[in-house]
């Protein structure tokens, strides 16, 4: 028999054997969609990078707090 | 009609012959990248000559190297014995990638000392006429840099057409910093708006909003602008008249020009600094008198105290040359911003909480109501909408049809313009929003924010919201037990995995929180971050550059970072990678129908992701498996969660479907968990299957 992933995520709404098909009550890190071929079928997650060139906004350890886009004609 | 782009046609000399073993040729390097079409050249016949080819070549160490990248002949028969520009015209055109060193070469195997062709060379004292090349002689086996000499050449072409018609700027807050994306560097590079350092209190509530190619810092008492479009003028004395906003004003010296945008002060005969557009491309200088014509007919006249300034700029947000009598009074403080249907919007005013201001319409230097206006400014005090009956802590504006108020205990919704009959509606009076960056939008325009039960969506942005979390997450709220002052929450809608991710991200320290939501299963999936790696901002980055678009967020050590599909690991700045720690308990089975009966399992079979190893498909790294049984499924459960002894466990490495694994558990309830928390490894799996034989009642 094939037993199947948890490709519907977690689930704490139901009683432990009755919940929905395809959930997990317990899964950290994971998606339904793996990061090797975007296929869904349960991957760990992508790991967070630097963007662009790494700059550290404020040149110290203080949080980013806002991220905006500015449209600018050429 | 095809365009120069290199070119030697200055300090002529002479011609040289080109034939075996004695021959030339040309490098350039173009400035601008584009395509060659044809190549044009001074040259004479000497003697019979039949077919010419020139040829385009790279080059290495500033010598010509390697096989022609294009090349053509032309017939020279009835070349002239004195010299004439000659076109060779590519059949198979070449792209030039500018500054990039390439070399024009005559080809000279046909042709002998008495019948050849001669090509026109210029000379000139210490590094010839044309400075990005220089001629360069063959004498069979190597080549030789002639620096003082340059052949008469004409590079011809053209650029291809771009669709660019505009850029996207990144702008950043953080450390009382703004800080923004210097495309003139490159794409991805962040440089600090040092005008505003310290201008703003990033300890305090802030918000970003974009209109009008400038940048919108709405910061308590600290609203801002960040000018990307703007030349700025400056003068100790403007005159009598100072200029009214759209008036054009001219350089005297310079004849630029610039459409007048903001200035900082109205009054006559004081110092003032004007904001405007400028439409030459001859630049504003220092000194010169500058001269308009305002508004009333008056002539605007002032010299400038120094050459103009580029964008970007930095300034107080205000009324027009900071007057409140004609252009009306911004709110004293503000939380929230957004524009709307060319408005600027602000509201969160901590003593006016209920309270929402707009600017008139494409001004948003203009706060004064004007019932005769059509796109006057207003207020909830003057229109027919009125004010918000809850607390306004998110502005969540739809395009030009309607401005969505998430509110403490409540949702409304603003129709179209406030001044021309629009109303305000509560949609929903269960729930509230928990904060401005609690919600966000996703492909569909279906509106997301986290509120008092949990997650909720919006159809459209304006339908009732629906509590979708509540099913599967009955506990979320009392599980993240959040409060305003220690925690905020962000939501990122993922464009390219189709999923939101919900942030619970402690303000000063703790733990982060986070899930994923997946649009496309409809699922929920926990995932935590390093702590430099929390989630307090993020945004949906559709920038020019494709490597670099994307969902975008800001971490708690101020790096900016995207989730990449082929890090394994997360880059927690200073601390390093980390390791990802994954895990999953697959949906419990049971291994016999009847309730007192038990089953064993005999044997399992994992098939990982990758097939072939070093195949066409992406290959897994390995991952452990533990199997777990009990009576009851919750004890099963309970028993994975609390890390206890599996009754059989391993390890799978490589990819594709692996040996059959023999190992025996009896029970009710079988729990099977897949984890991997080794650094540089993920891991994907495609399929699980076992057999299951009957095994007598529950003992």
């Amino acid at each position: 028999m094939e037993f199947p992933l948890p490709i519907k995520g977690e689930s704490h709404g139901f009683p432990v054997d009755k919940n929905p098909p395809l959930t997990s009550g317990y899964l950290n890190n994971v998606r339904a969609t793996d990061v090797l071929e975007k296929r869904v079928r349960i991957g760990q997650r992508p790991g967070q990078d630097k963007w662009g060139n790494g700059d550290q906004i404020g040149g110290a350890e203080q949080p980013l707090v806002f991220l905006c886009i500015v449209s600018k004609a050429v | 009609m095809s365009t120069v782009y290199e070119s030697c046609t200055t300090d002529y000399l002479t011609e040289f012959d080109n034939y075996v073993d004695h021959s030339y040729c040309q490098t350039f390097t173009p400035q601008v990248s584009h395509t060659m079409t044809s190549v044009k050249l001074y040259v004479r016949r000497k003697g019979t000559i039949g077919n010419v080819t020139i040829g385009i070549y790279a080059t290495s160490g500033g010598h010509l190297t390697g096989s022609a990248l294009t090349s053509v002949a032309i017939d020279g028969s009835g070349w002239a014995t004195s010299p004439a520009w000659k076109e060779w015209t590519f059949t198979t055109p070449i792209f030039l990638t500018a500054s990039t060193k390439y070399a024009i070469r005559m080809e000279e195997s046909t042709f002998d000392v008495d019948n050849c062709p001669y090509w026109g060379v210029a000379y000139k004292a210490g590094a010839g006429p044309y400075a990005n090349g220089n001629a360069e002689s063959y004498d069979g086996e190597s080549w030789t840099g002639l620096t003082t000499y340059d052949f008469y050449f004409e590079d011809r072409g053209h650029t291809p057409p771009v669709d660019i018609v505009t850029n996207k700027i990144l702008v950043a807050a953080g450390n009382n910093e703004i800080w923004y994306e210097d495309l003139d560097t490159a794409a991805g590079t962040m440089t600090e708006l040092t005008a505003a350092n310290a201008d703003v209190d990033t300890s305090d509530q802030l918000v970003i909003f974009s209109a009008f190619q400038k940048a919108f810092v709405v910061n308590g008492s600290n609203l801002k602008i960040a000018d990307f479009a703007n030349t700025k003028i400056a003068t100790t004395d403007v005159g009598s008249h100072p200029p009214d906003r759209g008036n054009i004003l001219t350089g005297g010296t310079s004849t630029a020009s610039m459409v007048v945008d903001y200035v900082t002060s109205v009054t006559a005969d004081a110092a003032c600094t004007v904001y405007g557009y400028r439409t030459t491309t001859a630049t504003f200088s220092s000194g010169e008198t500058v001269t308009g014509i305002d508004d009333d007919g008056n002539t605007i006249s002032f010299a400038t105290s120094a050459a103009e300034t580029a964008p970007p700029h930095w300034y107080d947000w205000t009324p027009y040359g900071n007057d409140t009598t004609n252009y009306g009074s911004m709110p004293s403080e503000a939380y929230l911003g957004c524009r709307y249907r060319g408005r600027c919007v602000l509201s969160g005013d901590t003593t006016h909480p209920h309270q929402w201001y707009m600017s008139k319409i494409a001004v948003p230097f203009t706060w004064k109501y004007d019932s005769t206006d059509p796109l006057t400014a207003v207020a909830g005090q003057n229109a027919d909408a009125g004010e918000i009956g809850d607390i306004v802590k998110a502005l969540i504006p739809y395009g030009d049809d309607f401005l969505v108020f998430g509110c403490a205990d409540s949702i409304h919704i603003l129709d179209g313009d406030p001044a021309a009959a629009g109303s305000i509606d509560e949609i929903d009076n269960s729930t509230g929003m928990f904060g401005a960056q609690a919600w966000c939008k996703d492909g569909q325009g279906n509106l997301y924010f986290f509120g008092s039960g949990g997650l909720y969506r919006m159809a459209g942005g304006r339908s009732k919201p629906e509590n979708i979390s509540i099913q599967h997450l009955p506990k979320w709220i009392d599980d993240w037990a959040l409060d305003p002052s220690l925690h905020r929450v962000v939501l990122s809608y993922d464009p390219f995995r189709n999923g939101i991710i919900i942030s619970k991200t402690p303000l000063v320290s703790g733990t982060n929180l986070n899930y994923f939501y997946d649009l496309r299963t409809e699922g929920f999936y926990p995932e935590t971050y390093p702590d430099e790696c929390a989630i307090y901002s993020s945004v949906n980055y559709n920038t020019n550059s494709s490597s670099l678009r994307g969902l975008i967020v800001g971490g708690k050590d101020g790096y900016i970072r995207y989730f990449d599909d082929s890090a394994k690991d997360d880059d927690a700045g200073a601390s390093g990678d980390t390791a990802i720690s994954s895990y999953v308990s697959l949906p419990l089975i049971r291994l016999a129908e009847a309730d007192d009966m038990e089953g064993k399992l005999t044997s399992v079979t994992f098939v990982l992701a990758g097939g072939a190893s070093s195949g066409d498909f992406g290959d897994t790294d390995g991952i452990s498996y533990e199997f777990h049984v009990a009576d009851d499924a919750e004890t099963c459960l309970e028993n994975i969660r609390d890390g206890e002894t599996a009754r059989e466990s391993g390890t799978l490495s490589g990819t594709g479907r692996k040996n059959r694994i023999r190992k025996r558990v009896r029970g009710r309830w079988l729990g099977i968990k897949l984890y991997n928390s080794t650094a540089t490894q993920t891991w994907a799996i495609n399929l699980i299957s076992g057999e299951v034989r009957p095994a007598g009642r529950i003992k």
